[in-house]
């Protein structure tokens, strides 16, 4: 659990500081530091000893992040990643549009973490550390917008889906299992209220500068069809990107990604940063070839590929649930990670449960907003209450999902 | 553009610097809105619906999409008064009017978490959500009978000093009725409609669209029904309305406060543009710039009739 830092904690906060960061803030500093009302110190506690901490200070639409440290023994857990995601949802709260912070040029670990969160190189800071080394400085916007983006390309690709290319002034990036919502069909000068509801879609990946992104679907109804309807210029409101997506993969992460339908959409992200530093398997699934969606751009990855069609049209003869037990059965130590109709997504975590491996999905619910206030995409949970797909996932780890009555 | 328009209102002695409010269930606890909308460019906003307890809501399928509108039943998931307090107020900027929905199954829970509510910072409010059943009388609605709602408004006005707005059910017959026995109670205005009671069908397996079998209809599609309701409100009582029901533009607003809406609140619109009521805010400054209205209390009531 992350906490606001006691006055109580700034001695052991700057000891821990000072076994990690050759240049840490000192005692009266972070006393200092603490009091303003602008400064975000919080720490990670585990049986009353604080294993982590960030700092950080919001000043106008910027956050900085100065600190985040963790004690050595319990590193490559996700405490970094969870304090710095923590400190960004906070600065975003209190009105920050972007994050800043310096690394040192050779600490390569600390620039890949980074880039992994969407921090970009900006600038180099010559000899910044007393040591002599040079400062790397990064920032990374932060999200989510809202704004009318231009469609760029919208056509069918071969297959039954489609691919709509946005252009979307102000994209702060997304990460691998983020989504964006839709208006359903390019947006009038009176504004349609027939279909009412956004869609939600998954980002299937970033183009163009970084500000263009593309969406894989199929036309499943009135929204998509308006949408299909779309052409080069319209406009279309974006709202995004919004949700958890995926933790970056582990180092050496043998990994099952196992897709259907449109959901396959959601994975290419994840399949491409787990074949960068690990071994990637991509299993999809549909009910005919055609319906295969994406398979230039997995094709194009570093990863195994196994396809699974209901008539036989193109792979295995079947539910790709099939290949996957036994590409569990042969790596039971492997990740699944499963986005797509409900039942596969379930078969996929039943089968996951029984060789025991990590199972993660990212669930598809309905819902109106996307941001956390319409409630109506509450998944439950095991143990009772209910998780916010669009809040507190898309991305849940499948054993904390009650399948039973997940609708 | 003319000289500056006077947007301020006074909503049965709230004070706001214009007449647009988010709708209870549509806009959170305010913080949600943060990335997209500065807050001190509305009126100010209502929570979401506020109980003794925390609650979890219903099980899914919550919402539905219907035409031009949608139908939800939740179930009032919310985290309770305390933790509204403690955690969610601080979140909210200076300056920004709070009003505080609440909510309960008997009267007693409701005058509880009025009592929470009065004299704390930021909260200059309290809106009754009258659509709730009472669990002792059967599950009727409080605003569904005359003298259930009279009880419920008497036991809140005796329970706080704060301005309170009453916030009627549509699911009546007479809809001035219900308006005239919260003014008698001491309500200190009205803010009108709540979703209609709706039901829709999945004919694939023939059951209820929703787990709850019913849900409240919101968006587009119950806005002339909302304003025919807050009209015949508003020629019944004196006290002021805040007029809802499927506000998305500022010419929807317009049309509330002709018909006798002293402010309004956005709902469902909010979904679909985080920014909605901003652009509501700042499209009925616009409009009276244009027209010549010096200030925006000056529409109230101005319904032109043949």
């Amino acid at each position: 659990m992350i906490e606001a830092a006691a006055a109580a904690d700034l001695q052991q906060i700057t000891s821990l500081g000072a076994s990690s960061l050759p240049s840490a803030w000192g005692l009266d500093a972070l006393a200092d530091a603490q009091a303003r009302h602008d400064t975000l110190l919080e720490v990670v506690r585990e049986s009353g000893e604080i294993v982590g901490y960030v700092l950080a200070r919001c000043c106008a639409e910027e956050v900085e992040i100065h600190e985040i440290v963790i004690a050595p023994s319990r590193r490559r857990a996700g405490l970094g990643s969870a304090l710095l995601a923590h400190a960004l949802r906070a600065a975003g709260r209190a009105g920050a549009r972007s994050a800043h912070l310096e690394v040192r040029a050779n600490d390569a670990g600390a620039l890949r973490f980074y880039q992994e969160r969407r921090f970009r190189e900006i600038g180099r800071r010559p000899r910044y550390y007393r040591s002599g080394e040079d400062a790397i400085t990064m920032s990374r916007k932060l999200g989510p917008v809202r704004v009318d983006a231009e469609v760029v390309a919208n056509e069918a690709d071969g297959t039954t889906g489609r691919r709509l290319r946005l252009r979307v002034p102000g994209w702060p990036g997304a990460e691998p299992g983020q989504f964006v919502m839709l208006s359903p069909g390019p947006r009038t000068r009176v504004p349609r209220t027939d279909p009412l509801l956004p869609r939600p879609m998954a980002v299937y990946r970033t183009l163009g500068d970084g500000d263009e992104i593309e969406i894989l679907y199929k036309i499943s109804g009135r929204g998509t069809a308006l949408l299909a309807g779309a052409g080069s210029g319209d406009r279309v409101g974006v709202v995004g990107p919004l949700g958890r997506g995926f933790a970056p993969p582990a180092e050496g992460e043998h990994a099952l990604l196992v897709g259907g339908g449109t959901g396959t959409a959601s994975l290419l992200g994840q399949a491409a940063a787990v074949a960068s530093c690990g071994q990637a398997t991509v299993l999809l699934g549909a009910r005919t070839a055609g319906d295969l969606l994406g398979l230039a751009e997995f094709r194009a990855l570093n990863v195994g590929l196994e396809l699974a069609t209901e008539d036989g049209s193109a792979g295995h003869h079947g539910f790709i649930t099939e290949p996957l037990a036994k590409a569990l059965a042969a790596d039971p130590g492997a990740v699944v990670y499963a986005c797509g109709p409900t039942p596969m997504m379930r078969a996929a975590a039943e089968l996951a449960r029984e060789h025991d491996a990590r199972c993660v999905v990212s669930l598809e619910n309905p819902m109106a907003c996307g941001f956390g206030v319409c409630l109506g995409c509450a998944a439950p949970l095991v143990g009772g209450g209910f998780g916010l797909v669009c809040r507190d996932g898309p991305v849940f780890d499948a054993s904390t999902v009650d399948w039973g009555n997940l609708s | 553009m003319s000289a500056a328009v006077d947007t301020c209102v006074d909503l049965g002695g709230i004070a706001l610097r214009n007449p647009v409010l988010t709708a209870s269930g549509t806009f959170g606890y305010g913080t949600e809105f943060a990335p997209f909308l500065d807050l001190t460019t509305i009126g100010g906003f209502v929570a979401k619906s506020l109980t003794v307890e925390p609650r979890t809501g219903n099980l899914p399928n919550r919402i539905h999409e219907t035409p031009s509108g949608m139908l939800n039943a939740i179930g009032l998931e919310n985290v309770g008064v305390d933790a509204f307090i403690a955690e969610k107020l601080p979140e909210i900027p200076d300056g920004v009017p709070v009003v505080a929905s609440v909510f309960g199954t008997a009267p007693s829970e409701y005058v509880e978490v009025c009592k929470r509510l009065t004299g704390v910072p930021k909260v200059a409010g309290i809106e009754i959500n009258a659509s709730c059943p009472h669990v002792k009388a059967g599950g009727i609605e409080f605003g569904q009978n005359a003298e259930l709602l009279a009880g419920l408004v008497r036991e809140c006005r005796a329970a706080t000093s704060l301005p309170l707005l009453v916030k009627l059910s549509p699911n009546v017959t007479r809809i001035a009725d219900m308006a005239r026995v919260a003014e008698a109670e001491g309500a200190d205005g009205l803010a009108m409609i709540n979703t209609l009671q709706a039901l829709d069908v999945d004919l694939a397996t023939r059951r209820p669209v929703l787990r709850n079998v019913l849900g409240g209809l919101s968006g587009p599609a119950i806005l002339p029904v909302a304003l025919r309701m807050v009209w015949q409100a508003s020629q019944s009582v004196a006290i002021p309305i805040c007029g809802i029901g499927g506000i998305s533009t500022a010419e929807d607003a317009i049309k509330f406060l002709l018909c006798g809406a002293t402010a309004v609140q956005v709902g469902t619109a909010s979904y679909l543009n985080p920014m909605a009521a901003g652009e509501v805010a700042a499209g009925i400054e616009a409009w009276c710039a244009e027209q010549g209205v010096a200030a925006v209390r000056d529409l109230v009531g101005g319904l032109e009739l043949p």
